[in-house]
């Protein structure tokens, strides 16, 4: 009976571990490589970007993903960063989108690959408030493509203007979301506020 | 049914319409028809890839989608449309139950263009412009001989509803409405029109509500 019941605890030990490296599983896919240092970066390459990233999920606290068109963990508890899932937050989407740095002070521009785990230091309301070198805030009735709108708790950048006024909006949304393109009407809505990146070139 | 910030529209039949947006498992927008008492009818993936606002059109559900930017019906004689046959069928305005449709047409922030149309030919239009920046607009429907459009303006601080009753020679009627929208909801679904009786969707941290705004009796 000893015998059977420390088969059953070290087994139950054993379910667990395997549950807390499920955790873990698709960051062990990402890298941290040193991004690429670049002298262009078009709004058009924004958007293909932010494109490709569509439907590789949703992770808070994230920013790494592949180019499979799919969330490999879809069921994570939302607003745990240790679950490890994949996909970036809406922060972290627009910091690698936008190619930023990771030091707030440089306003340079980063290429960083879809599989670098990179998050940068910036939360949506850093982003609203034009935190960092690279960003500022601008008037939301002249925010363009690849401009984006900021709350305190969201950031969503513009894919293109649209018909009745609204935008659509390429944006990490939340878990059950995960990322794709939405049509929103953050442009008028006073809780968000226009921010951009400087340094674009063309 | 994914929970996401859908938009609903209820048929003259009873029949319900659920548009439900992109989610993690289901990577296309996907519409929804139900009976009166709530069983399924059908399910159907839209032919783009976003949806701004679901409406009923003389056929049944007819959906506003990008990047086509186009109304698409979703369904004919209660039989769902596949992708194909939507996309063939799109309109640039909003179908109505008369054979006609609207069209809303934005020239930058500051102008606001809308036409009722009988085919290809305009049968009257409007220019509605604004020094304050136009946002949204949120529903453009014929009461009558009018039009009801609510439409949003907004500064980089504030935002309100402007709500508009057109006539042939103008505007006959004109008023402002709070917004509260203390909750997210789907994007162009926050007015609807009944008879002579707007609804407003609201919410507060208390929780949601409708109000309803009584328009004058039309002409």
């Amino acid at each position: 009976m000893k015998i059977f019941l420390l088969a059953l605890g070290a087994g139950l030990l054993l379910a667990g571990a395997n549950g807390a490296q499920a955790y873990h599983r698709f960051w062990t896919n990402c890298n941290y490589d040193s991004p690429t240092f670049m002298t262009t970066m078009t709004r058009d390459a924004g958007q293909s970007y932010a494109n490709a990233a569509r439907y590789e999920g949703y992770q808070w606290g994230g920013g790494c993903w592949n180019y499979d068109d799919v969330d490999s963990y879809p069921s994570d508890a939302p607003g745990d960063p240790s679950t490890h899932g994949e996909g970036g937050d809406c922060s972290g989407l627009t910091f690698k989108t936008w190619r930023e740095s990771t030091d707030e002070w440089r306003d340079g521009r980063y290429y960083w690959r879809a599989l670098r785990n990179v998050h940068g230091p910036y939360t949506a309301g850093d982003f609203k408030n034009g935190v960092g070198a690279p960003n500022h805030v601008v008037a939301k009735a002249t925010a363009g493509v690849m401009d984006a709108f900021a709350s305190s708790s969201h950031i969503g950048m513009v894919f293109t203007r649209s018909l009745y006024g609204g935008d659509q909006i390429v944006e990490a949304k939340c878990e059950a979301c995960g990322t794709n393109i939405f049509y929103r009407t953050y442009r008028s809505d006073p809780s968000y506020g226009g921010v951009a990146r400087w340094g674009w070139t063309g | 049914m994914s929970g996401g910030l859908a938009d609903f529209a209820v048929e003259p039949d009873g029949t319900m319409d659920v548009l439900e947006p992109p989610n993690r498992l289901t990577p296309a927008p996907l519409l929804r028809s139900f009976r009166s008492d709530g069983t399924a009818r059908w399910t159907q993936r839209l032919a783009d890839r976003t949806w701004a606002k679901l409406a009923v059109g003389p056929e049944g559900p007819t959906v506003l989608q990008q990047p086509s930017e186009q109304w698409l019906p979703a369904a004919e004689q209660g039989t769902a449309l596949y992708r194909g046959a939507q996309a063939a069928r799109g309109r640039p305005g909003r179908p109505l139950a008369n054979g006609r449709e609207v069209v809303v047409d934005r020239v930058g922030s500051s102008e606001l263009r809308i036409a009722e149309l009988a085919g290809n030919a305009v049968v009257r239009s409007w220019r509605v412009t604004s020094e304050t920046p136009l946002g949204e607009v949120q529903l453009a429907e014929p009461r009558g001989n009018e039009l009801v459009v609510v439409l949003k303006t907004y500064t980089d601080e504030r935002a309100e509803y402007v709500v508009l009753v057109l006539r042939q020679r103008g505007s006959a009627e004109r008023f402002s409405v709070e917004p509260s929208e203390w909750a997210e909801s789907a994007p162009l679904a926050r007015f609807r029109l009944a008879g002579s009786s707007l609804y407003q969707l609201g919410s507060t941290a208390a929780g949601a509500f409708v109000d309803r705004f009584d328009l004058k009796e039309s002409r």
